[in-house]
């Protein structure tokens, strides 16, 4: 499918109005990328995989830009498609490793925080299903209510709901006892 | 509709869980990706998807898309539909190049397309001679998507309105299009959820099996996720629940313990089966964003939502073989009958909507198939009728759409 050349006399208007557009977008990325590449860090468990799935979500936002911005969270539009790419990884047969263990760039806070707990944790969060994963990030990282995950995956609330209490249980079942965190309540 | 967030809860492991993705991440600042990172990969992206379009090719999507109820799906076609077919398809389906123009319109007497042996009649009143007889089929946009059974291999001929075939595929399923009839989905063979539209195309999910079929297609036409987006809904063969599959990628149970998606209206309601015995069903109109049921019924069985979704064509929850003695609309919203038609001596085989107000039933009584309409205000009146055929082979066939 060939598309016609813009008339001459076009271009110039055209070239100011995509400049325009393409300084908005630019203000964009650099505002929000870092918050988007937790969020995909935590979708995907792997860097790489990560920016590859930023990268591709934020490439479908720019070919959409135009009706994009006019809505009222173009954050909650990008990470629509983050989980979709993510859900798609696998039909790519990306081998995706059981457990992150790419180090981030900067160091780890030490202080209260429980190594043993938080890794069991972590490692059973990355065996779950791309779409459960996407769930609880959202519900658990982006702290959104549970309509807002269901509006912004678009499924059901009790989708929502089912998938974190499958999560849930996920945990209680294969984190081991002695790291239960009502039991680290208990003794304090 | 629960709107506490996470903070709000006093589950330790939700609390845990916040805590962990906080301190996973609370380092990552990084912004890796310039603005020509990102446009050159949109150019990609694009440069493909013109590719895809001008080729013909049916792209993978990453996103899942729903699915809309094809026109004459009301007795469960897709899932055991007999062989009616008197004519087996020939065995080369290149195009027709002596194919004749259409006549000129007579009087226009149903307000959809429709298929009476090998004339397909438009919804403007012209007709189109094809050269063989199909089993079944539906509209996208101008074009006819013409289904043949060959002993349960289906394939579809695409024929445009001047009768020319000009593209043939094999399908695992009848497909089925949404209610404006711009959008279709089908299983191809190979497993893949397919939807395609006017100048574009793509598989929405992967990994079905020969027996899953499309109960309905919401949304489109165009079924990527930063076009118009839309949703096909399933039915699989093996009796597991059936799903939907959106444009984002997300395939889920519709609605927890339902046995069978009978369609979905525009608006969202969606009408399943809930369940059978040997004596009868159990059906509902199930509201997704609700998460609760609009009303249920053992009653009646369901088969298709109006356009505008105000009503809901159905029958007797116990079906019979052949087809059955009476149809009625009921009001999508209360489950109340207001309108109701009964055959004489034969039975109703298959009925579509022809708008809002009426529905098109065909029936086989007193040795002919006949066509009648049934006004949701309770109207009835014959409007074709004939005597060709037998009792067991159809001479209509109801596609719905233009």
């Amino acid at each position: 499918m060939q598309l016609a050349a813009r008339p001459r006399h076009e271009t110039g208007r055209m070239g100011s109005k995509a400049r325009a557009r393409d300084e908005e977008f630019t203000a964009y990325l650099h505002a929000r990328q870092p918050s988007l590449l937790r969020t995909a860090y935590l979708l995907t468990g792997d860097r790489n995989q990560a920016e590859d799935v930023l990268q591709t979500s934020l490439a479908k936002l720019y070919l959409a830009w135009d009706k994009v911005r006019d809505r009222d969270s173009v954050d909650a539009y990008v990470r629509r498609i983050m989980v979709n790419e993510n859900n798609s990884l696998w039909r790519r047969g990306w081998k995706k490793r059981e457990f992150a263990t790419d180090e981030l760039p900067d160091r780890e806070v030490r202080d209260a925080y429980d190594e043993g707990a938080n890794d069991a944790l972590w490692q059973v969060v990355q065996t779950l299903p791309a779409k459960a994963r996407a769930v609880v990030v959202l519900r658990y990282y982006e702290q959104m209510s549970e309509a807002e995950t269901a509006d912004v995956l678009g499924i059901s609330v009790g989708t929502v709901k089912s998938q974190c209490s499958r999560a849930l249980s996920a945990l209680r079942e294969r984190v081991p006892a002695d790291l239960n965190p009502r039991h680290r309540e208990e003794d304090r | 509709m629960n709107d506490e967030r996470p903070t709000d809860t006093t589950d330790p492991w939700e609390a845990e869980m916040s805590r962990e993705f906080d301190h996973r991440v609370r380092h990552l600042h990084e912004a890796p990706l310039t603005f020509d990172h990102v446009k050159g990969k949109a150019m990609t992206i694009r440069r493909n998807r013109r590719i895809a379009v001008a080729g013909g090719i049916l792209a993978a999507a990453a996103v899942i898309v729903p699915v809309a109820v094809l026109a004459g799906d009301g007795l469960g076609r897709t899932d055991g539909r007999n062989d009616f077919a008197t004519t087996t398809p020939s065995p080369s389906r290149a195009t027709d190049t002596n194919a004749p123009t259409p006549s000129e319109p007579p009087a226009g007497t149903l307000g959809i397309s429709y298929l009476e042996g090998t004339t397909w009649h438009r919804a403007d009143g012209t007709t189109v001679e094809l050269a063989q007889r199909y089993d079944g089929g539906t509209t996208l946009g101008d074009d006819l998507l013409a289904v043949g059974n060959d002993n349960g291999r289906l394939s579809v001929d695409v024929i445009e309105p001047d009768g020319t075939v000009v593209e043939s595929f094999d399908t695992l399923s009848y497909p089925v299009a949404n209610p404006d009839h711009t959008t279709v989905a089908y299983v191809a063979p190979g497993g893949d959820l397919t939807t395609r539209w006017e100048g574009g195309g793509a598989a929405m999910s992967s990994g079905l099996a020969d027996g899953d079929t499309v109960a309905a297609v919401t949304g489109g036409p165009d079924c990527n996720e930063e076009v118009d987006g839309c949703r096909v809904f399933l039915n699989h063969g093996d009796g597991s629940a059936p799903e939907a599959a959106d444009s984002h990628g997300v395939v889920d149970v519709v609605i927890p313990g339902a046995v069978r998606i009978n369609d979905v209206s525009s608006d969202g309601p969606v009408a399943a089966q809930t369940s059978f015995s040997d004596t009868g069903s159990c059906s509902a109109v199930y509201d997704e964003a609700a998460g609760e049921n609009v009303f249920e019924t053992c009653d009646f069985s369901f088969v298709g939502f109006a356009p505008d979704g105000a009503h809901l064509s159905g029958t007797d929850a116990y079906r019979d073989g052949f087809g059955q003695g009476w149809v009625v609309i009921l009001d999508a919203t209360t489950g109340d009958e207001v309108a109701r038609w009964e055959a004489t001596d034969g039975a109703a085989t298959d009925w579509v909507w022809e708008d809002d107000s009426h529905l098109l039933i065909q029936a086989y009584e007193q040795g002919e198939w006949r066509i009648h309409r049934l006004g949701v205000d309770g109207s009835t009146e014959q409007v074709l009728a004939s005597s060709e055929g037998d009792d067991l082979t159809p001479v209509f066939t109801l596609l719905g759409g233009a």
